[in-house]
């Protein structure tokens, strides 16, 4: 009965397992070769796992499955169903836009569909992780997931490439995040995070190999993220692998890496004077990550690569807010998290807009700015909402960018971070320059040759993404309040527990 | 720490003594290389072919799922061992962990990776 009781506080991952595990086996014994039946299906499945996740919004902090006298690994609290309804609301869109790049790039296959869910499995149980090595299971869930889905084009020779860079740096990141554990419990005899955090109140004998394996965790959390300079892999990565894809791996990873490390930061690192030691190190990574993001952004001239790019400075703007949170700035919680949920949305509808555009046998050229000359005159919606995307990642209002921007910025500001801060902005001012340029390719090009129409113009499933993802956007542009609001509600219950 | 000092010790001797008769090997060894004695060393016989031989990619599949199903006793031998302890909760985890992990096996086995052809 206690089993049963665990699995009905954590009923988003049963219900994504259950779906992963049923479409693998209708991949195995249904015949058929049209797999959109496997993307409505995944699509169910995410939007019961969503409502459930909702759902658990309200429900008291659980602490599950743990052994008799032993901490418990998963701990289900309104911060961990918020933060995987906003990883269950990426993949659903990233979900949507796949049926028609799975057609154009003829990379049909049911576990692709599959691997997506078992990748946001590990993002949710990152999330809810209540020790370290939980931590690290989810991240390696998640990432298999991602490493395989990454190279899915096998034909693809970019596609290979991407896969093999992202397994091979990703392996040696993990050897620094397990190493990091190893350190931290080899100074504190625990990885447990309330554990950590009552080891943290006495001073600690051990304390720089504490802070050394809290470096290393950062290196490892770092790479995911893909902060400056642990960036390497990313532009690559992101132009190979599928540009729905793309999306997910930019928006899920990356929230799933930041959630865990807002919880890692607030529960067991609260007000420890070893954590205090390693803010300077999270501050030089989140400088250098805008800084270098959007100056290499500019150069760009693909815009799978600029995207990546950007993705790299939002990490950074990310950081700053994790910076507040280790000064003790509480409000630099829910701030991370709206950054999050505004971030998943206009990363993801750019992608998707970049998945309308792409053709069939373009290759990477039809990635180039160039290429979507006039494209706001050929496909005016299509124009609107890749204006309202470009906005908002700018941060400009009355988009969730802004909000997301201000929230982090005020925080840190409250948290005497000044010198990030003023980054920060010196970063927006930039990044404006080359998300505007989008936009003129859109508008203001003229057309030499307008090319064969896009493929993907009647797809229902892609509308449908690229609808809620605008919708997504300039909700939260307009309604800020109650995300936020709700953000702060499942911080506290980060701390209750 | 101090502890662990005495241990370095030993390996600071054991470097040396391997040190010092590497260099005494190398110093006051006779030396008289010809050709045969340069090649390669295969139980006497002249060497047949190259080192590196290609492996078939079948058995990369036949590698993959070995270690999964390495891993899964890995998992099941504390967990037998501390059993009764972790109660029912513990037992219905397990049951999940396998039933997963032999849907698994019905996948791979449909997909066609066990088949040696």
């Amino acid at each position: 009965m206690q089993y049963l009781n665990a699995l009905t506080a954590i009923l988003p991952v049963v219900v994504l397992l259950g779906t992963a595990v049923i479409l693998l086996m209708l991949e195995v014994f249904s015949l058929g070769k049209d797999r959109i039946w496997a993307a409505n299906f995944s699509l169910v499945g995410l939007a019961v796992a969503f409502y459930f996740a909702m759902k658990g919004l309200g429900a008291e902090p659980q602490a599950l499955f743990a052994g008799p006298g032993k901490s418990a690994p998963i701990i289900a609290d309104a911060f961990g169903n918020l933060a995987a309804a906003v990883m269950l609301a990426g993949a659903f869109v990233a979900v949507l836009l796949s049926p028609e790049y799975i057609k154009n790039a003829r990379c049909s296959s049911g576990e692709y569909y599959a691997l997506i869910l078992f990748s946001v499995v590990g993002m949710i149980v990152m999330a809810m992780a209540g020790d370290l090595i939980t931590f690290f299971l989810g991240l390696e869930v998640m990432s298999i997931g991602v490493y395989v889905l990454t190279g899915i084009r096998r034909n693809d020779l970019r596609a290979s490439e991407a896969a093999l860079k992202y397994l091979l740096m990703g392996a040696f990141a993990t050897g620094f995040l397990l190493m990091g554990i190893a350190f931290i419990y080899g100074a504190t005899g625990t990885v447990a995070l309330p554990e950590l955090a009552r080891q943290m109140v006495a001073p600690v004998g051990g304390a720089p190999i504490l802070v050394t394996g809290l470096v290393l965790l950062l290196v490892g959390v770092a790479f995911k993220v893909a902060a400056v300079p642990f960036h390497l892999w990313a532009p690559d990565v992101y132009e190979g692998a599928p540009t729905p894809i793309t999306g997910f791996m930019a928006v899920g990873v990356k929230a799933a890496a930041f959630v865990a490390l807002v919880r890692i930061v607030a529960v067991g690192f609260a007000n420890s004077e070893e954590s205090a030691v390693v803010i300077p190190f999270i501050s030089v990574i989140a400088y250098l990550t805008i800084i270098v993001g959007n100056l290499l952004a500019i150069v760009q001239r693909n815009v799978k690569r600029m995207l990546a790019y950007s993705s790299v400075s939002h990490a950074g703007y990310a950081l700053i807010g994790v910076v507040a949170l280790a000064r003790g700035e509480e409000s630099a919680g829910a701030a991370v998290l709206f950054y999050l949920t505004a971030y998943t949305f206009m990363t993801l509808g750019a992608f998707g807009v970049l998945v309308f555009l792409e053709r069939k046998e373009g290759g990477a050229e039809s990635e180039r700015f160039g290429a979507f000359a006039g494209m706001g005159y050929r496909h005016p919606a299509l124009g609107v909402a890749m204006s309202v995307f470009m906005v908002a990642l700018a941060g400009m209002p009355p988009t969730g960018g802004f909000f997301g921007k201000l929230y982090i910025f005020s925080s840190a500001i409250n948290a005497g971070e000044m010198g990030l801060v003023f980054a920060g902005i010196l970063g927006s001012i930039i990044s404006v320059y080359y998300y505007l340029r989008v936009i003129v390719s859109f508008y203001m090009v003229d057309v030499p040759d307008a090319g064969p129409l896009p493929t993907a113009t009647r797809s229902r499933h892609l509308t449908a993404g690229l609808i809620i993802a605008t919708a997504g956007v300039l909700t939260l542009g307009i309604f800020p309040n109650q995300w936020i609001e709700l953000g702060k509600l499942a911080f506290k219950s980060l701390q209750l527990g | 720490m101090a502890n662990y000092g005495t241990i370095f010790v030993l390996f600071l001797i054991a470097a040396m003594i391997a040190l010092i008769l590497w260099t005494l090997a190398s110093v006051l060894g006779p030396k008289a290389p010809n050709p045969r004695k340069e090649r390669p060393f295969e139980c006497g016989n002249p060497p047949l072919g190259p080192v590196v031989r290609r492996v078939s990619v079948k058995f990369y599949i036949v590698a993959l799922l070995f270690i999964v199903f390495d891993i899964e006793t890995v998992f099941l031998y504390p967990w037998a061992v501390i059993f009764s302890e972790l109660g029912w909760l513990g037992f219905w985890t397990m049951v999940t962990f396998v039933a997963i992990l032999g849907l698994g096996l019905v996948y791979v086995w449909k997909k066609g990776a066990l088949d040696w052809a």
